[in-house]
């Protein structure tokens, strides 16, 4: 346990090597331990959760083979109950990092794996709500990271500019069948050898790599290598307003793992994260904002008035009492809040510099 | 009135290496500054402690702040640091060891007067589930609740269960024993 401690602080640090290293060497020791213990089947529970412990660093290691091996070693004795269920769920986790694996993919360079994990989701199986909106949230990720390293404008509604479309139109290949693992190509369907335009697939490959590489800063928090990748305030919120739309709920999924051709190791999205006090703090520009929390309004969308276009609002109708008006910051207007229109939701609110109503976030209330 | 020195943390908990213990001290310390506390508040006990203590901390300088710049982080290990405390102060057991990721609670814990099965070494432990919250008060007891609910379903109604939730703005802390 001492290495993983060390190898926390390695995480805290941003050390990825010291933390390869440090989780390693935990490895070593937690399943020594564990095999002490592999014929004494009366040591329970320290026999099971330390082969528990080993297949989980296993897996933080990258070796799903030997971290089946080790979850198998401990479901072989007796374990109490509850510990034979987390090894069975490690066995799903296994897997779930075997699907992020592209050898058996047919990755191209402008293509983008998508694994989910979680209760919602079953051999062959998943809840249609929640494959189709990942799926659309990555597109509208994607197109907004085109749009932005074209240096257009934020774009506050419609559809995106036509050249970003014909670049970037999504096709959608399923892959391993009895997994949830789909792959997006972006791009041309086919990848002619005549007709192809080496500076679209190129600016097409690097839109891909940044779309990740940004959602791999959402989620190690890292929000200064994020600024310094989008540093324009309505893009920003954009973007991690996609992104927390993007991520696990932490019940029916509970991991989204996305891999690209470019990249070694696939960025897994595990955190329900909370980004009211980022979206304050931007527009607000970190004003007098702490004495100050967040409330929620429940009730129906009724309504975004545009016109305002600097500062659009919504109103939203509790069941009783008067409709309140929310000031909306433009980065979540067209692709956070417009879905939601005539829907019963929950948004988290503060007042802003003028008294008045700021979102800070939304969701359809289930 | 009881105090809670973050300081002297590092020597306080024999079964966890003292590096990770001064790393999450200071997360505790930095979320604590973050939501403008100085030292010596009072910090609000519940649950099965109802009792006001006060809290102190070091100064903090910029190194300790900087592998913490990510609140939600921050806000998890800190939390740590306090609960590790707070439960030996309420029950008298000691923090033992992390619970892999997945094991519906964070920690396991041991009467120090119980003397160690040295290959059944998490024999008779007892489990604790910690959680954190930077700024908001009334999160608390739904938290608690949610908590409750997670440990309840992974871990055997036999054994010894807590929750503790740590809230750093008010500052206050509530402790459940699960039966």
């Amino acid at each position: 346990m001492a290495y993983l401690d060390k190898a926390l602080v390695a995480t805290v640090l941003g050390d990825r090597e010291l933390e390869y290293k440090y989780n390693s060497l935990a490895l070593e020791k937690e399943k020594e331990a564990a095999d002490l213990l592999r014929d004494h089947f009366d040591a329970e529970p320290t026999r099971s959760v330390l082969y528990r412990s080993a297949a989980s660093i296993a897996l933080k290691c990258d070796r799903p083979n030997l971290a089946e091996k080790l979850a198998a070693q401990g479901l072989s004795g007796n374990p109490p109950d509850d510990v034979a269920e987390e090894l069975r769920i490690l066995f799903e986790n296994i897997t779930f990092h075997r699907h992020l694996k592209l050898e058996e993919m047919n990755l191209t360079r402008n293509s983008i794996n998508i694994t989910l994990f979680g209760n919602d989701v079953a051999h062959g199986m998943v809840s249609i709500d929640e494959y189709i909106k990942r799926l659309k949230t990555l597109e509208q990720i994607t197109m907004r990271t085109a749009e932005r390293k074209r240096g257009r404008p934020y774009r506050s509604g419609g559809n995106p500019p036509k050249d970003i479309q014909k670049l970037l139109k999504p096709f959608l290949t399923l892959q391993k069948p009895a997994s949830f693992s789909a792959t997006i190509r972006f791009g041309s369907s086919q990848m002619s050898l005549f007709d192809s335009d080496d500076f679209e697939e190129s600016f097409t490959d690097d839109v891909v790599h940044e779309v990740v590489e940004t959602l791999e800063n959402y989620e190690n928090g890292t929000t200064d290598k994020l600024s310094d990748r989008i540093d324009n305030d309505d893009y920003y919120i954009n973007f991690i307003s996609l992104a927390k739309k993007l991520s696990p709920d932490g019940d029916s999924i509970t991991k989204v793992g996305l891999s690209t051709l470019k990249r070694e190791k696939p960025v897994i999205l595990e955190k329900p994260r909370d980004i009211c006090m980022v979206v304050r703090e931007i527009v607000e520009k970190k004003a007098d904002l702490d004495q100050i929390p967040n409330t929620t309004i429940t009730g129906t969308l009724l309504y975004a008035s545009k016109l305002r276009k600097k500062n659009p609002q919504i109103k939203i109708k509790p069941s009783k009492g008067k409709a309140e008006k929310v000031r909306v910051p433009v980065g979540m207007l067209d692709d956070i809040v417009r879905p939601l229109w005539d829907k019963q939701v929950i948004a988290t609110v503060a007042p802003d510099k003028k008294n008045e109503l700021l979102l800070v976030d939304i969701i359809e209330q289930e | 009135m009881h105090r809670i020195d973050i300081a002297d943390f590092e020597n306080q908990f024999d079964f966890m290496p003292k590096e990770y213990t001064i790393s999450i001290s200071q997360a505790a310390a930095v979320c604590l500054e973050e939501v403008g506390h100085s030292t010596g508040i009072d910090f609000v006990l519940t649950g099965l402690s109802n009792e006001t203590c006060t809290i102190h901390w070091f100064q903090i300088n910029e190194g300790m702040k900087r592998p913490w710049q990510d609140l939600e982080y921050a806000t998890e290990h800190g939390a740590y640091a306090i609960a590790w405390h707070l439960i030996e102060y309420i029950t008298n057991y000691k923090v033992f060891e992390r619970s892999p990721k997945g094991g519906g609670f964070d920690f396991w814990i041991r009467d120090p007067d119980d003397e160690i099965d040295e290959l059944n070494f998490l024999k008779n432990c007892g489990r604790m589930e910690v959680s954190g919250i930077l700024n908001n008060a009334a999160a608390v007891k739904a938290r608690v609740t949610q908590k409750t609910k997670q440990v309840r379903k992974g871990s055997p109604a036999e054994t010894s269960r807590y929750v503790i939730v740590v809230e750093f703005g008010t500052p206050i802390s509530h402790c459940e024993s699960i039966k």
